[in-house]
């Protein structure tokens, strides 16, 4: 059998076993022959390797299944790893463990469970009154000023009266837990420690209800960083959980260039109980509404 | 080289032309190119059209009569994405290159929201992170807070380093089941 017929047996898969043994001495011996194998070889290795259409469109029908769970996944190991890295801050957590403890060893114990005295309604009425101390402050500044973009001013000066309110609240407070509580945040807030005053406001309503003063607070910390949007978005969690005065004065002053805007300050307007203040009325006025 | 068994799972899953093997390398490699390609000068986009080239390259090999895997599975994917990748570099004239192999987390400046945003979203994961198993806890902790390797967290844990991979996607599926079942995720969610 000469070369040629054994090469194309080989390339037809056809050899025998005789054939194997004499195709091997060939290669092994005639380095024409060997060339010739090897490059037909590389050939049908490389004619392999050319991605078949069905692979591309097998690739291509799990890639739209796939790929936006994918993402979400990865955003979500982002958001692990910052939750982990907050959670594992032994200063935050220390943070929270002994400020609020300390809030907590100020409440009464009774039959061995603590209670907190101040419940939600009570919270709700004493935030309102500090925030009514603090739009009363608030509309003071107002009328001493005017112009566009007022509002982060003004929630400014909101912001530092509430603050000016929880550290000079009383012992005998009823609702003292709250104001320990708010004490604790602001005084974390004036030192940058942000994350710790989120901490604390967390690890207080754990064991409250989470009413509209939790969303006021969190709107406190996200306005002192700066954050106006998730600072709005606090303030419409307030009124979603029932403040339908100033948070919701607050809340539109925030959206003020919106269509929603107008809305909310029917509805403030509607609302009886909130234009007997007077401050509201007055706020509503000076912003020519 | 002793293939690894997770390596060996998907490899005989591809080769049957079973499409879960191809899902499997979506959950546990796409991550690590989208790293390279983010890390030099790639798009979101071009992450997803280099990881699907990637994978017709892989499976049109492994599909072969005469594949032998000589590395591990997620070597061998990085070094054909970093090929291709490099190639389209060089194409575009774009210089420079940072080598990921062993950095397989997104960086955090790649997130929406930056790297010093702080969310009601990670409180909540905070907190639904002591409702995991405690190994799972363990894996996750010491991944993505302490930023140990895998295959380190898996030889101190006594798993092989396929086998920790799939562990700690299996438990941040858990932790995520968990967030998004948790009342006040629909809540941040609707805000």
């Amino acid at each position: 059998m000469n070369s040629e017929t054994l090469f194309n047996r080989y390339v037809g898969g056809e050899l025998s076993a005789d054939e194997q043994k004499l195709f091997d001495e060939l290669y092994d011996q005639d380095t024409l022959f060997k060339a010739r194998v090897d490059h037909h070889q590389e050939l049908v290795q490389g004619i392999q390797a050319i991605p078949d259409q069905s692979i591309r469109q097998e690739v291509g029908e799990v890639h739209q299944v796939e790929i936006k769970k994918t993402w979400d996944n990865i955003e979500f190991e982002a958001d692990v790893t910052k939750a982990l890295k907050f959670k594992n801050q032994e200063t935050i957590r220390s943070g929270e463990d002994t400020s609020l403890k300390k809030d907590q060893q100020r409440v009464t114990k009774s039959n061995g469970r603590i209670f907190f005295i101040g419940q939600s309604k009570v919270f709700a009425i004493a935030a309102s009154i500090l925030l009514v101390i603090s739009l009363a402050l608030t509309y003071n500044w107002f009328t001493r000023s005017s112009g566009e973009g007022i509002w982060q001013e003004a929630l400014t000066q909101a912001y530092d009266q509430i603050k000016q309110g929880a550290q000079t609240s009383g012992l005998a407070d009823p609702d003292q837990g709250y104001r320990n509580l708010q004490k604790l945040v602001f005084d974390l807030l004036d030192q940058s420690e942000s994350e710790k005053a989120m901490v604390a406001i967390e690890g207080y309503f754990i064991n409250h209800p989470r009413d509209f003063t939790y969303h006021q607070l969190k709107a406190w910390v996200y306005f002192k960083n700066k954050k106006w949007d998730q600072a709005r978005t606090a303030f419409q969690a307030a009124v979603l959980e029932g403040d339908s005065c100033l948070s919701k004065l607050y809340y539109a002053l925030m959206i003020k260039n919106s269509q929603e805007f107008g809305k909310l300050i029917l509805e403030v307007k509607q609302n009886a109980s909130c234009m007997e203040l007077e401050l509201v009325r007055s706020l509503l006025t000076r912003q020519g509404l | 080289m002793n293939e690894n068994p997770v390596d060996h799972q998907i490899i005989q899953a591809i080769k049957s032309g079973d499409r879960d093997g191809i899902k499997q390398l979506y959950q546990l490699y796409f991550n690590m190119i989208a790293t390279l390609i983010l890390k030099n000068n790639g798009t979101r986009l071009d992450a997803e059209d280099i990881f699907q080239e990637v994978l017709v390259t892989a499976i049109t090999k492994v599909r072969l009569a005469d594949f032998q895997l000589t590395s591990r599975l997620s070597s061998y994917l990085y070094s054909i994405a970093k090929n291709m990748w490099l190639y389209r570099l060089r194409k575009e004239k774009k210089i420079g290159f940072v080598d990921t192999e062993n950095q397989e987390n997104i960086p955090d400046d790649n997130s929406p929201e930056g790297s010093d945003s702080f969310e009601e979203k990670h409180l909540l994961i905070a907190k639904v992170f002591d409702q995991i198993s405690e190994e799972c806890r363990k894996i996750l902790n010491e991944y993505y807070f302490e930023k140990k390797a895998l295959k380190d967290i898996g030889t101190q844990m006594q798993y092989t380093e396929g086998s920790i991979r799939v562990k700690k996607l299996r438990c941040m599926e858990s932790l995520k089941k968990k967030v998004e079942a948790h009342p006040d995720y629909i809540k941040i969610n609707e805000l």
